[in-house]
């Protein structure tokens, strides 16, 4: 995300200014307020109106805010908020209705290594979840493992404990199904693991487990992936 | 990022306004282009930003 912020001053004093407070983004200068004057609006001592503006990636205007008094200047705060809930990024209790990432839904794919019967395997899955709240997400999930379990066919529950700014979450995932060929017969697996939002809609996950299939395979895991996160609400 | 924001909203630029034109740009409108001059002399075009990701537009009424 880049900021900039406009002005009437020429960019002599913008850099004067800029070095004052230590300002590191830019400043950009609009010296007949040609630009002000279309997104903030200007008074009629030619000075352009305090006011904010979001853009998202498209080109988009999401946000507009501009001061009609000396106390009306968005608060820092409810600018954060504004720009969690416009673009979509996480942040401390200011994302709501569906932008945050702990609140979207997920389309997973890991992938890992294990141990079954003492030698060491591959693992992957495929799960698509939905969130019920912060602390809950549901949905479907395919298995994989070359061994003893070509295909498991699984519902999932993962209960996490959000941390972070509710940009990441602590998480005890259980599953269970049916594996329809060779270790044939009822499936289940626990795994604990921590998931963190790198962006309002990729996030990453680390995971270690158990699993366990018909005729007492046992097996342990660990597993790395990533998840595209979709906004459901 | 954060701190930049509060720093300028904890700036105090504004100060009393006169008679305003409003602004002609809508939400959920596209964002007029624009290129503008930064205090190092280098044009800032809102094309490039956007290449990079979303942009914040911060408005003040400048150094005094």
């Amino acid at each position: 995300m880049s900021l900039l912020a406009i002005s009437g001053d020429d960019p002599d004093d913008s850099k004067a200014f800029a070095e004052r407070l230590g300002i590191w983004f830019p400043l950009l200068s609009d010296r007949d307020l040609s630009v002000s004057r279309v997104y903030a609006g200007a008074t009629s001592d030619a000075n352009a109106l305090p006011g904010v503006t979001v853009i998202d990636r498209s080109g988009r205007v999401v946000f507009r805010q501009v001061a009609s008094s000396k106390d009306d200047r968005i608060t820092a705060p409810a600018l954060l908020a504004a720009v969690d809930q416009s673009l979509g990024t996480h942040g401390p209790d200011a994302a709501t209705g569906g932008y945050a990432a702990i609140d979207r839904a997920q389309i997973r794919l890991d992938a890992g290594g294990g141990i079954v019967h003492t030698e060491g395997t591959g693992v992957a899955s495929l799960a698509g979840l939905f969130p019920l709240g912060h602390y809950l997400l549901v949905g479907p999930r395919l298995g994989f493992e070359p061994r003893e379990a070509p295909l498991d066919v699984d519902l999932e529950v993962v209960l996490r404990a959000p941390i972070w700014a509710n940009a990441a979450a602590i998480e005890l995932g259980l599953a269970g199904g049916y594996t329809p060929w060779n270790d044939r017969g009822p499936n289940g697996a626990a795994q604990a693991g921590l998931w963190f939002a790198v962006s309002p809609t990729w996030s990453v996950q680390l995971d270690a487990g158990v699993a366990l299939h018909a005729h007492d395979t046992l097996g342990a895991f660990a597993t790395v992936g990533i998840a595209r996160l979709f906004r459901v609400r | 990022m954060r701190f930049a924001v509060a720093a300028l909203a904890a700036s105090g630029c504004v100060t009393g306004l006169h008679v305003t034109t409003p602004a002609s740009v809508a939400d959920g409108a596209q964002a007029p282009a624009f290129a503008l001059p930064d205090q190092t002399g280098h044009t800032v075009a809102l094309a490039d930003e956007l290449q990079r990701g979303p942009v914040v537009l911060v408005f003040y009424r400048g150094y005094w």
